[in-house]
Order: C-alpha cells, then structure tokens, then sequence
C-alpha cells in the first residue's frame, strides 16, 4: 500500500511535470514563434490548468485518504465517467471551432483530453470520498444498532423533556426483563431519578445499583446513566441496566460461608480451650488420689495392685501433659503476642540454653549459623525453635547422638530456617500426618505428638510455611518460612 | 521450736476432693493445726463472723479460699473480708484451679495476700502447702488478734 502510494506520486508528479513543460513550450511558442499575444495565450491554455488543479487536488488526496481497494476503484471510475463527459463536451465545441478558424488539431486534442481528466479527477475524487463517509456512517450505524439490539445488558435511550424522561428506544433485553416501557425506570425511586435529572443536565455520568421484582424474581441490578448528546435542547441519555444478581448472590454466600467458618473457628477454639480447661479439674482429683494412694499403700497390697497403681498413675501423667499441650495448643491464636522485628538468632541460643540438660544428657551437638531477624511473635518463634530441635534431639539414629545445624535461608518474599538433623529420617508416608495433632510417628516414643502440630499452627498464624525433606537413613530437614512484611 | 497453740486455719473448698487432700497435705506439716472447713461462700462469712452455728468458733489464723464456690463465690468473700475492719487484717491465700490471668489480678486487686494454683499431683500439693504454711505461720509476723 505504501510503495503503491509512492509509485502513484512519482508517476502523477511525472504527469504534472511534463505537462506543465508541454503548456511552457506551447506558450512560448505561441507568444515568440506565432506573435500572439500573451494574454491570448494565457486563455487559450486555461484548459490545461483546469487539469493541473484536478492533479494536484489528487496528489494531495494522496496524502490525506487511504486508497484501499474500493477508494481507488471509485476514484477511477469517477474519473473516467468525468474524463468522458469534459472529452465530449469540450471536443463538441472546440470541433466546431476546428472546422472554422483552423485551429491547431493536435492541441486541441490534448486540450481536450488534458481538461477532461482534470475535471474527471476532481468529480472521482469528491464523489469518492462523499460514498466513503457514507458507508462508513453506515458500518457505524450497524454496529452500534447491533451491539444495542444484541447487549446482554437491557438498555434504554431516554430523553430529558423538561423534569421528565421520555423513552426512545428500548433494547430487546429490556422489553423482556420490564415489558413494555412507560414513565419510570424500574427500580428506581424518587430520589434516584431526581439524581439522574441532575446528571443529565450537567452531563455526568451516574452509577447506583438496586434490587427489583422481575417476574424470574427478585434481581440485582446495577444501574448506569450515560448522558451523550451535547446540546442542551438535545439532553439524551442511555440508561443501561446490568444485571449482576449471581455476582451479588455469590459474593453474599461467600461472606456467609467466611462468617461461619469464623465462628466455627472460634468455637473450636473455645471448645478446645474449655475442654482442656476444664479437663484440669477432675484430672487433678485422679492424680492426686491415685498419687496418694500410690504414697501411703504401695508395697502393702499385693504386687498386683502396685502394677495397677503403676499404670493409673503413667495413665494421668500422659492426660496431663495432653492436657496441658492441648491448652497450648488453643492458645496459640488468643493469646499470641504482636508481631515485632525478633533476632531469630537470640531466641535460638535462648532456647538452647533451655535445652542445655537436655543436650548434654543426649550428648547431642546443636550449631547454627548467622541467622537473620524475622517480623514474627518471639516467644512463638522460640516454641518452633525449641520442638524442633528437642525433636532432632530426641529422634537421633541407633547409631550415635544427634548431630543437629540450624540455618537460615533469605528470600526475596520469605526467610526460610532449616532444622537438620542426622537421625533415621522419617518414611515418606508418615511425613504429612507428622503435623497433624495428637499424631505421632512411629519413631516417636516419647512426648504427645503435639509438638510439630503446635508449630504448624504457629506458622500457620504467621501466615507462613512448615514442610519436611527426608532421606531415610540419612537424616530429616525441617523447614520454616516466615514471610516478610 | 518452742511448743505454742495449735494454729487455726479456715478453708473455703466445696470440693470434698480438695478439702480431703488438703487435710491431708496439713498432717503431713510439722505445724500442729485445727483446720476448719466450709463448703460455700455463705458459710465462710458466717464463719468469720461467729454466727449462727459458728458462734464460739475460734477466729482463724489463715483462710484459704477456693475461688469458685456455690452461693457466694471467693471474690465476694475476698472482697467482704478486705472490706470489713475486723476481718481484713487476716492473711487470705486464694487456693485455687484457675490459672486464668483475670482471676489473678482480680484477686489481688481485692487485696488477697497471696494466689496460688493447685498444683496436678498430690507431692507437688503437699509441696505448696507445707510452704505456705511455714511461711504465713512461721515466717511472717503476723498483727497480734
């Protein structure tokens, strides 16, 4: 298109040019070679500027329209039909001359031929460009009569007459959804339409949603007022009615669904709390007695009764420390501390100074590099420190101690710590059970199996991540993310 | 230790459990005691007061005052026994299950003497009260009655 447009350049400027030296050489010959006078000459080649003009008027259009395929192919006629209307006209007059006075034939001729196109190009090129606006109008006529007849939205051109709104055309949704229209728009009321007077004759647009009767019952909609004609006799407007029930419907069940997850989640914890609190009191009475049984009778019944004695007391003592984990455990999220910038690597030595008798009873070694400072509730930062490492303790293979290193990874989002330990590893199977509460592993022969469940929860409320890697023989990997904030 | 008079100690408890246990925890004292219980609120009041079947009752030395009570519960008691000039110079011990940080602070802001939780198993039970009572009874000097 563009190369055909510069051809089409240089070839017209090609015309213009030669012809503008065939109409200096006729002139010059006409007023040195022939002694006319300039005047006359200048007359005799008013013609062939006639063409000049239809050229550059082309060479200019060249510039400005587009030739598609339909603009070139309208030109063109045009301009032939112009061509051979001017040839004719011209030719029949200038014919007659011929025979009377003799004229040159052969300018004549050109003349003729030369004023034709002229004219003809203008003529094309006007006529053309009058089609095109016209189709154009047209295809934009059609698009918007179709999108009006085809929205999924109902809609409705108003006009302002005076304090009233005078329908004009109502899309087909609109006569399905409110029937045939009369005065008011559905579901507005007085204080809506006085809002919608108001922005049609300042030409805002206006937005506000309501809920209506429709006989598929009741709907939300959202209303939108969208004034477009500029002249203040001519105060048009679309008002376009959306129907957003689903959006709205779902949004509400979701809201619902949250607040009953909420107040489950609230009981639960209450439930929890209570439960365990609760627990305490007769708790207290079985171990108590069965202590003080223990105290004043054994070795004075039989070995039997000892034995019962025995297992009723390991029996307390385990629903005590359930008890108290499970406490723990509902406490995490009513009674946590505020999130502070914490120097992970301070609450770590922390605990391990809480952890001493155990590590040194194990034989255990325990090291960690530098680690960062984490936005976090230190004291929950230091249960997960402390289960976690007192696990690594604990679980160390047959082989030897345990051999733990604790790490710290920074990442753009999150800081990761890593608790690593040498122990047996823990089998794929058992890996995502091992945070669950109550559940133990089967390597686990000690405590309630509260811990990694209680760390979960943690980073559950910190809003971040606890997972395990583990290679079985080869020691266990757990790791925590802690986002930034 | 010179021989002296047997020390009175009143205990608030509705629970038998817990009055059984802290009777026993006291034999188990070196300090000779009378412990005399109540079970209600109500009662500890008319106790301290000497009314009605209490009359002629000996004033106590030391109260200890379980928290949850039926009728009348500790607060209330703790708070007439502050509130009363006769009665509010007896130490109270607020012996109790709860380790609720509100009950704590509600207790002493009613001027309890000291708050304690009683402990799972009976060792640490006697424990605690073996302290308490070589400390409220031995240690401390107490207004003389």
């Amino acid at each position: 298109m563009r190369l055909n447009r510069r051809v089409s350049l240089v070839v017209l400027s090609g015309i213009g040019l030669t012809l503008t030296s065939v109409l200096l050489f006729d002139v010059y010959e006409d007023w040195a070679v022939q002694g006319n006078t300039l005047g006359s000459t200048v007359v005799e080649n008013a013609l062939p500027l006639v063409f000049l003009a239809g050229l550059f008027y082309a060479v200019w259009n060249l510039w400005r329209e587009e030739y598609d395929g339909a603009f070139v192919s309208s030109v063109t006629a045009w301009t032939v039909a112009g061509t051979l209307t001017t040839a004719l006209l011209v030719g029949w007059v200038v014919g007659i001359q011929l025979f009377q006075n003799q004229l040159k034939p052969w300018i004549i001729v050109l003349q003729t031929t030369v004023v034709g196109t002229g004219a003809g190009l203008i003529v094309g090129h006007k006529t053309a460009i009058v089609e095109r606006a016209r189709d154009r109008s047209q295809r934009r006529k059609e698009r918007f009569e179709s999108l009006f007849e085809n929205d999924p939205a109902a809609i409705a051109d108003l006009r302002l007459d005076g304090d009233r709104f005078v329908f004009g055309a109502t899309n087909p949704e609109y006569e399905t959804r409110f029937g045939t229209t009369d005065s008011t728009l559905p579901g507005t009321d007085a204080e809506t339409m006085a809002s919608f007077r108001e922005a049609v004759a300042a030409g805002e647009r206006r937005t506000v949603e309501t809920t209506h009767v429709t006989p598929e019952g009741r709907k939300h909609f959202v209303i939108e007022l969208v004034p477009y004609g500029t002249s203040d006799e001519r105060r048009r407007s679309y008002v376009i009615y959306r129907d957003v029930t689903e959006t709205r419907e779902a949004e509400a069940e979701l809201e619902r669904t949250v607040e009953r997850l909420q107040r489950s989640n609230e009981q639960l914890q209450q439930f929890a709390y209570v439960a365990s609190h609760d627990l305490q009191e007769p708790l207290r009475m079985v171990s108590s007695y069965v202590d003080l049984l223990a105290s004043e009778y054994e070795g004075e019944l039989d070995d039997e009764a000892d034995e019962y004695i025995e297992f009723a007391v390991d029996g307390a003592q385990r629903m005590q420390a359930m008890i108290d984990d499970l406490l723990e455990y509902s406490r995490i999220h009513t009674q946590g501390q505020e999130f502070e910038e914490t120097d992970a690597e301070a609450v770590l030595e922390r605990v391990l100074q809480d952890l001493e008798l155990l590590i040194e009873e194990r034989g255990a070694t325990v090291t960690h590099d530098d680690l960062p400072t984490v936005v976090a509730d230190e004291n929950q930062l230091g249960q997960i420190f402390q289960n976690l490492v007192s696990n690594a303790i604990e679980h160390a293979s047959d082989d030897g101690p345990a051999s733990v290193h604790v790490s710290a990874e920074e990442r753009p989002d999150a800081v990761v710590f890593a608790v690593d330990d040498d122990g047996p590893g823990v089998p794929p199977d058992q890996r995502e059970r091992l945070f669950e509460i109550f559940e133990q592993s089967s390597r686990d022969d000690e405590g309630t199996g509260i811990g990694l469940a209680i760390c979960q929860r943690i980073v559950n409320r910190h809003e971040g991540d606890i997972w395990i890697e583990s290679t079985d023989g080869e020691g266990t990997t757990f790791y925590v993310s802690f986002p930034k904030r | 230790m010179p021989e002296r008079e047997p020390v009175e100690i009143l205990l608030a408890e509705d629970n038998p459990g817990d009055v059984k246990l802290t009777r026993k925890a006291l034999e188990k004292g070196r300090l000779a005691n009378n412990l005399h219980v109540v079970n209600d609120g109500v009662e500890t009041m008319q106790f301290l007061r000497g009314e009605g079947e209490y009359e002629g009752r000996p004033r106590p030395d030391l109260v200890l005052l379980d928290l949850n009570m039926p009728r009348k519960d500790g607060r209330e008691v703790l708070e007439e026994i502050k509130g009363s000039d006769d009665l509010k110079r007896i130490p109270v011990v607020v012996l109790t299950s709860s380790e609720a940080e509100e009950d704590v602070i509600r207790s002493y802001e009613l001027h309890a003497n000291a708050y304690l939780t009683k402990p799972v198993d009976f060792s640490g039970f006697i424990d605690v009260v073996g302290k308490l009572e070589e400390f409220w009874l031995q240690v401390v000097k107490l207004p003389p009655e």
